[in-house]
């Protein structure tokens, strides 16, 4: 078991990334939900908009969960170096870095997929981009304490999204369980 | 081969279709209501069309009654589809806008499925994702929904999850329409709704891949890819073994965009027809080039002769089984489609002719020859009909009347509405529409938008292409119709004003 635990990142490192995770994958949920709030007035009564809000935070809990396992299980299965060491910094870059590129993603997909440029775009320079902010992080102790202090206001909001998304996945199974 | 081809899906849907047993003998008749979702009936011969883009709706027909002036009572699926359903018109019925997930709390019991609840045995299945919402409204009115992928290829909405059976509407709304986006714009999940969508649009290219031959612009979508002839077989096998009384609905995807007619009709149109070039309308929201909507209407009539040669099949079926003794077959549309006055498509605020002219095509149990009403009849006239032909018995809250040839009479000057409220808020009084009049040969049409208010009149015998707008030398009739409009309006709005 220990030789289990020694292979993941320590929790005070696990805790800041959290924190990040939550504030990107509920604030861009909750962007989604404010663009359709106009249409929903249009048709739902309030208690049905309260039902799609729970809906869209409890996949917002389920889907940072679910990445914070895929970084996890990087860190756990490849060398300590790649992503386990220094956890804190690199997956604030990598959640940075893949968030922006999908963001870039979600504009560019239509009907069919992208074509090779976009595509190329799309992960070439994200690469690239993680490459260079390792690079960077590794050597300047300056960045590595700006990130940190920057990660360290981000904790705050796993104080209000994970409640927000516990009540919502609570509310999601009460609408079709019971 | 194509017996195998339909065994699972018969498969599928078999411990469904016993449900269709029917009631006790009561002698009455049964129901089987077909829509077509999108067609335009002026993309029919059997409304003047100069191309037969449907031999074998015209082949029924010869057995039929056409109902040569049917409006629909809204311009898309949403309110087209509740006021075909519940016999009341868009401002009744409050299903306005494209994500409505239903009627008005107070209209769930006014609709076709409760009407006939305690003489028939029932089954809806919408392949239209949207529509598909007011089949769970009804639910309790339901024996059977099929899913509405039923008959799909490509099955991927999560809205049809049985944890979600207790909550689809909601559940549709927040995953199918809005975490995960199914085409254009932004989904609400960061990471993992453009990862899955990314994922479907691989297994889609390899779809239109592996059917490339048979579908060389690609498959049929409803959101979901799908097979014409999966389709057919599928409502096939649904209806197989239906007793009566039963009350059957199918609305069907096609001929709504995307066009994907089959590689026998792909190209086959092409110059053969060139439609009337009208003025681009000032509220046309793309501004399409007339070249860009001729090639889009002709891949449309393909797509429709391409759905016409598999809803030949189940016009067939519907003939050998003896069904068409037993039961009142309806086929029509929701809403139409138009490829004009710089729009291809339907959502628009327009109002035109291929817009709201939609065919209505009824068999009546055991009909020989054929019939033709000329008289201008509404979507919302379908309900009454059939409560009146089959349960002797017209609810008084709707708003339609008796069709002509099942119990009305023919009115010529009759005032048939069409509504669009799509910016409208459901609880709100009209005040962002357009509304169209169509009383005798006439059509008086307003857009009232906060950027543009007009009228717009026509005479439509003289006039059919609707090109000569008479409004603005307001002739009598005009005003006439303007002050009924007006009337109607305050009379409709009066219970949502403060």
């Amino acid at each position: 078991m220990k030789t289990l635990t020694n292979r993941l990142p320590r929790p005070t490192e696990i805790e800041p990334v959290l924190g990040l995770l939550f504030f990107a994958i509920f604030t861009w949920s909750i962007r989604g939900f404010l663009s359709e709030l106009p249409s929903f007035l249009l048709y739902y009564n309030l208690g049905d908009i309260f039902g799609v809000f729970s809906y869209m935070m409890a996949f917002a809990l389920l889907e940072s969960l679910i990445i914070m396992g895929l970084l996890l299980f990087i860190a756990f299965i490849f060398p300590e170096k790649w992503l386990r060491e220094k956890f804190a910094h690199k997956a604030t870059v990598i959640v940075l870095v893949a968030g922006g590129a999908m963001i870039y993603l979600q504009n560019i997909l239509t009907f069919q997929l992208p074509s090779l440029k976009e595509l190329i775009l799309g992960t070439g320079v994200p690469l690239l981009t993680l490459i260079v902010l390792f690079f960077l992080l590794a050597r300047n102790l300056r960045l590595q304490l700006i990130l940190e202090n920057i990660l360290e206001r981000f904790k705050i909001f796993s104080y209000i999204y994970v409640p927000l998304g516990l009540i919502g996945s609570f509310v999601v199974i009460i609408r079709n369980v019971l | 081969m194509k017996l195998a081809a339909t065994l699972p899906l018969a498969y599928c849907v078999s411990p469904l279709m016993n449900q269709l047993k029917g009631q006790s003998d009561s002698g009455r008749f049964g129901v089987i209501v077909l829509v077509f979702d999108a067609l335009s009936a002026q993309n029919l011969s059997l409304y003047g069309y100069p191309l037969h883009t449907m031999p074998n709706l015209e082949k029924f027909a010869d057995n039929a009654t056409v109902y040569h002036r049917h409006y629909s009572a809204a311009t898309f699926t949403i309110p087209g589809t509740a006021s075909l359903l519940s016999g009341l018109y868009p401002w009744s019925h409050r299903a306005l806008t494209l994500g409505a997930g239903g009627v008005a709390r107070q209209h769930i019991e006014h609709q076709l499925f409760a009407m006939f609840k305690d003489t028939h045995t029932s089954a809806g299945y919408s392949q239209n994702k949207y529509s598909d919402s007011f089949l769970f409204q009804f639910r309790n009115f339901l024996d059977t929904h099929f899913p509405s992928d039923a008959f799909d290829h490509e099955k991927r909405m999560l809205y049809d999850l049985p944890f979600f059976k207790k909550d689809r509407q909601i559940a549709f709304s927040s995953f199918d329409d809005n975490i995960f986006h199914s085409i254009e714009g932004l989904d609400s999940s960061l990471f993992l709704g453009p990862l899955y969508r990314l994922l479907s649009l691989v297994f889609r290219r390899e779809n239109n891949q592996k059917f490339k031959k048979q579908y060389p612009n690609g498959l049929p979508d409803s959101t979901d890819q799908f097979l014409l002839s999966d389709l057919v077989d599928g409502a096939i096998a649904a209806l197989t073994g239906m007793q009566v009384p039963s009350l059957a609905y199918f609305h069907f995807h096609p001929p709504h965009h995307p066009y994907r007619p089959t590689g026998r009709y792909s190209g086959s149109l092409y110059s053969i027809f060139a439609p009337l070039e009208k003025p681009v309308h000032a509220l046309a929201s793309e501004k399409r080039s007339y070249v860009n909507m001729r090639r889009n209407r002709q891949a449309y009539d393909e797509y429709l002769l391409s759905w016409d040669e598999e809803a030949g099949r189940l016009f067939d079926f519907l003939w050998s089984s003896g069904l068409l003794d037993k039961n009142y077959v309806i086929i029509t549309s929701d809403h139409g489609e138009m490829f004009e006055r710089g729009e291809i498509g339907h959502f628009t605020p327009l109002m035109y002719e291929p817009l709201i002219h939609i065919p209505l095509i009824i068999s009546q149990p055991g009909q020989t020859g054929r019939k033709d009403v000329f008289a201008p009849t509404s979507s919302t006239d379908i309900l009454p009909s059939l409560g009146g032909q089959i349960l002797n018995s017209v609810p008084d809250w709707v708003e339609g009347v008796l069709l002509p040839g099942l119990g009305g009479k023919e009115d010529p000057d009759r005032s048939i509405y069409t509504i669009d409220a799509k910016q409208n808020p459901a609880f709100a009084p009209l005040n962002k529409y357009s509304i169209a009049l169509t009383k005798g040969q006439s059509r008086l049409i307003h857009y009232k938008y906060p950027e543009y208010e007009q009228f717009e009149f026509y005479d439509l015998e003289k006039d059919p292409e609707e090109m000569n707008d008479l409004y603005p030398s307001l002739p009598a009739l005009a005003k006439q119709m303007q002050e009924e409009m007006v009337q109607k309006l305050d009379e409709v709005n009066r219970p949502y004003e403060k």
